[in-house]
């Protein structure tokens, strides 16, 4: 597979300097087109700053990223390097324009001028994609958090990018709403073939992709499948990620003289892994 | 141990007067004790928030009544205030309403508007910061330069310094770092164990609420389907299931293991107890 | 309700007059209301009284719905009235008191005023009561556009998104408003009691977090309308394209006859 986004030798750093704010050295990175990518960090990671830097919202101060080829500095493709990678943030409310859902996802393609009838198509096709279609007529301020998120990514799938980027999409919703957009997202990735640059302080929302990568203080600290990298949980653990429970107990487990792998995060997997260990145990 | 504060059928329907649409609540009686830390669960929309607004008097309940110390919290409506101060709540992400200069005069704030005099509040103030681990040196800078985990602390430290007999928290820990969460966690069992307060946490972390509470109460559309133990809710997989909620991970995990004929028990709702368990096995 | 009030009076019953296309609904308003003001002696105006409630039978919107707007506009109908009632000049003498004269000429220009006014705010109130505030934006942006060729068209663009975002918003502020004033009444703050002074200083608690979450939040929606690729309506298309249709053709067509019948009214009657 060739690479959409190509990040080399990056660094940026916040001009007004601010301290809570990180900073980005010499950062490189490809990402796979029609690839799934986790980037898991904690706060201060530089992980927002580094999803800012992919859509050309920011410029690197040294070093290039280029979009299917185009560096994000070329002023001259500013708009469709923001076309191809769309980008979904934390806060639902602070990315809704119109009061009018449908309204709101036409927002993109009308920016871009298109013609009426294929916005209205690409409109209607983006919110059955998310599932948000019986609500066209809605205004975003009665819906729920899940739901006014999906909207912000049919908003951004409207415009037909070739890669989302999702700025911890999540954070701000309840475990439903967070099931909700982590269903919506491996669609658009399955089924659409869109592809899709995660970004989180949740663990267990990696599990299903085909690549995590994990921001410490220093850049990248783990890059790899998600069975490899779970596989170091306590490295993660380290680094103030959010563990799920399950990993926090097979960690734990480890600890405690129960040898059992720390790669899996679904509760089958974990009883598995336990059930396995203490048969073993039970033959000897 | 004594009865503190002691809600009597309570029920609110929406009337339309209020700027924003509330959940109702129907029908809705507990008692919680001095000491104790109560759980409210119940996924968006069950009715938790107007529940927990009742508790202070922000609203106004439409039938029935809320008994802090056996007295009606309505009784003398001029002095609802004052039932604020014995009741606190710390709303979600509370760290949207600071506003003063520096964090000294931001966790005065409730203090102030009690009528203390500044050396009582001077006292509370310092008393707080000590007890939850705020240093010193933060007081005076400004609560806007902080992190977002040490402005929640702040916040939290705020409603605190009232010294509340009862407190109340929404989603204390949600959008926190794991650092962060253990923080807020801790600076909720010291006050507790400071002041023997009653605590109620409202929460959508059912691991969470597996360690700290005592009791919950489920909510399921605006009625009460349950107030028991933690673990007697937690083993009632019925129950949860039609209130929307899951159990605890650890929990759910235990039951697969038990299915696959491992013989642990059906109590386990923290990742300690679990442990314990499994590595007795051998 | 305050979001009713600040929603604009929008209230649907998808009668013919909310089909129709917001902007004929504007530029018909304003032409009417001209004709308001041309018709000059009763028989006119009450042949346009006529014309007005069956249009608002049209909108099928309750009457007393119209009437509740009436009512908060009652006071100026009064003392326009009244104004007119004594210094309209004419006709016989009733009585005279200090420098008050009133006489039949007053009293009925005097009623002839207020049937104005009265008319003049339920033909308004049409309007809003029949085009959503999101509608009547987009004609507003839509029947100014004519001034792109006098260089305006970014002024009339801005004023548009800007109408639009506040729509947006209001709600979601009104919302996070009363967080805040419940977090800070839960601190104890006192929003209910003192004088003027004391409630205006009490508003600070929840004015300051509220302007630092709404810079906030112009911040975060600034970039977000960036990366959809919003550059100051530049090149920028509606979905939803506005269209005169039959029953604006009608409405027209309606309108041009009772101004023609008003026209010749003022003359021979």
């Amino acid at each position: 597979m060739e690479n959409i986004i190509e990040v080399k030798n990056v660094t940026f750093e916040y001009k007004d300097n601010d301290k809570q704010k990180a900073v980005i050295k010499d950062f490189s990175l490809d990402i796979k087109r029609g690839s799934f990518t986790v980037i898991l960090g904690h706060n201060g990671s530089g992980k927002s700053t580094l999803a800012k830097l992919l859509n050309g919202l920011y410029k690197p101060d040294s070093g290039d990223i280029t979009v299917d080829g185009i560096n994000t500095k070329d002023e001259e493709n500013e708009i469709e390097i923001k076309r191809r990678v769309g980008m979904v943030f934390q806060n639902p409310d602070n990315q809704l324009v119109a009061s009018v859902v449908e309204e709101d996802v036409a927002f993109g393609p009308e920016n871009l001028g298109i013609d009426p009838k294929i916005i209205r198509e690409r409109v209607d096709n983006a919110l059955k994609a998310v599932d948000m279609y019986d609500f066209r007529r809605s205004a975003p301020h009665n819906l729920s958090g899940g739901q006014k998120q999906r909207v912000a990514i049919a908003g951004i799938i409207a415009m037909e990018p070739e890669c989302i980027v999702l700025d911890e999409p999540t954070a701000m919703l309840d475990p439903r709403g967070r099931a909700e957009i982590i269903n919506t997202v491996i669609s658009l990735n399955k089924e659409k073939g869109i592809t899709v640059v995660l970004i989180t302080h949740f663990m267990e929302e990696a599990e299903l992709a085909d690549r995590v990568i994990v921001l410490g203080e220093g850049g990248i600290i783990a890059d790899g499948t998600p069975k490899t990298v779970f596989s170091n949980a306590g490295l993660l653990k380290s680094v103030s990620l959010d563990v799920p429970q399950t990993t926090e107990l097979l960690l734990r487990l480890n600890e405690n003289g129960l040898k059992v792998p720390t790669s899996v995060i679904s509760i089958e997997e974990t009883a598995n892994v336990i059930y396995n260990a203490v048969a073993n145990l039970e033959e000897k | 141990m004594s009865v503190k504060l002691e809600v009597k059928n309570l029920t609110y329907s929406y009337d339309g007067n209020s700027h924003t649409k509330k959940d109702a609540i129907t029908d809705i009686s507990f008692s919680v004790l001095k000491g104790e830390i109560i759980g409210i669960v119940g996924h968006t929309g069950s009715g938790k928030s107007t529940l927990v607004q009742h508790l202070n008097g922000l609203l106004k309940a439409t039938s029935g009544e809320v008994l802090l110390d056996g007295e009606n919290i309505w009784d003398k409506p001029k002095e609802i205030r004052k039932v604020r101060s014995k009741v606190g709540i710390v709303f979600q992400y509370p760290e949207y309403q600071l506003f003063e200069d520096t964090v000294y005069l931001d966790i005065a704030f409730g203090p102030k508007n009690m009528g203390l005099d500044s050396e009582e509040i001077k006292r509370r103030v310092y008393d707080t910061c000590k007890l939850i681990g705020i240093k010193e040196e933060y007081l005076e800078k400004s609560p806007f330069d902080l992190s977002g985990g040490e402005k929640r602390r702040v916040a939290i430290a705020g409603v605190m310094a009232m010294k509340p007999e009862v407190i109340v928290f929404d989603e204390p820990v949600a959008g926190l770092d794991p650092k962060g969460r253990e923080d807020v966690i801790k600076m909720i069992y010291d006050y507790r164990n400071a002041y023997n307060a009653t605590v109620l946490i409202v929460s959508h972390n059912m691991e969470d609420m597996a360690q700290i509470a005592d009791k919950l109460i489920v909510l399921s559309s605006g009625r009460m389907v349950a107030f028991d133990k933690t673990e007697n809710v937690f083993k009632d997989k019925e129950l949860l299931k039609s209130a929307g909620l899951n159990p605890p991970i650890v929990t759910r995990v235990m039951d697969v293991l038990r299915q696959k004929g491992i013989d642990v028990p059906n109590n386990v709702f923290t990742v300690e107890k679990a442990v314990e368990y499994l590595t007795k096995l051998r | 309700m305050l979001k009713d009030i600040t929603f604009g009076q929008y209230f649907d019953t998808s009668s013919p007059v909310h089909k129709m296309d917001p902007r004929a609904k504007i530029l018909l308003t304003v032409f009417l209301i001209v004709f308001l003001f041309i018709a000059k002696n009763f028989y006119a105006l009450i042949f346009m009284a006529v014309f007005i409630f069956l249009v608002l039978a049209l909108t099928r919107v309750p009457f007393r719905i119209y009437i509740k707007n009436l009512k908060a506009i009652l006071p100026v109908i009064i003392f326009t009235a009244l104004i007119n009632m004594f210094y309209g000049g004419g006709g016989k003498e009733i009585f005279s008191f200090w420098i008050f004269t009133l006489n039949t000429g007053g009293i009925s220009k005097a009623v002839f005023m207020a049937l104005r006014i009265v008319l003049l705010i339920l033909l308004s109130s049409v309007l809003t009561y029949t085009t959503s505030p999101n509608d009547l934006t987009d004609a507003i942006e839509r029947i100014f556009s004519f001034l792109t060729v006098f260089g305006l068209k970014n002024a009339v663009h801005t004023l548009a998104m800007m109408m639009t975002i506040a729509l947006r918003f209001i709600p979601t502020l009104i919302e996070e408003a009363e967080k805040i004033m419940n977090a800070q009444k839960a601190r104890g703050a006192d929003l209910e009691s003192g004088n003027l002074f004391e409630r205006i200083r009490s508003l600070i608690p929840i004015l300051i977090p509220l302007l630092i979450s709404s810079v906030m939040r112009a911040y975060q929606l600034a970039e977000a309308m960036e990366c959809r690729c919003y550059n100051g309506g530049e090149g920028r298309v509606r979905m939803k394209q506005l269209r005169f249709g039959g029953v604006d053709f009608i409405a027209f067509f309606v309108s041009l006859v009772t101004c023609t019948a008003i026209i010749f009214i003022n003359i021979f009657l």
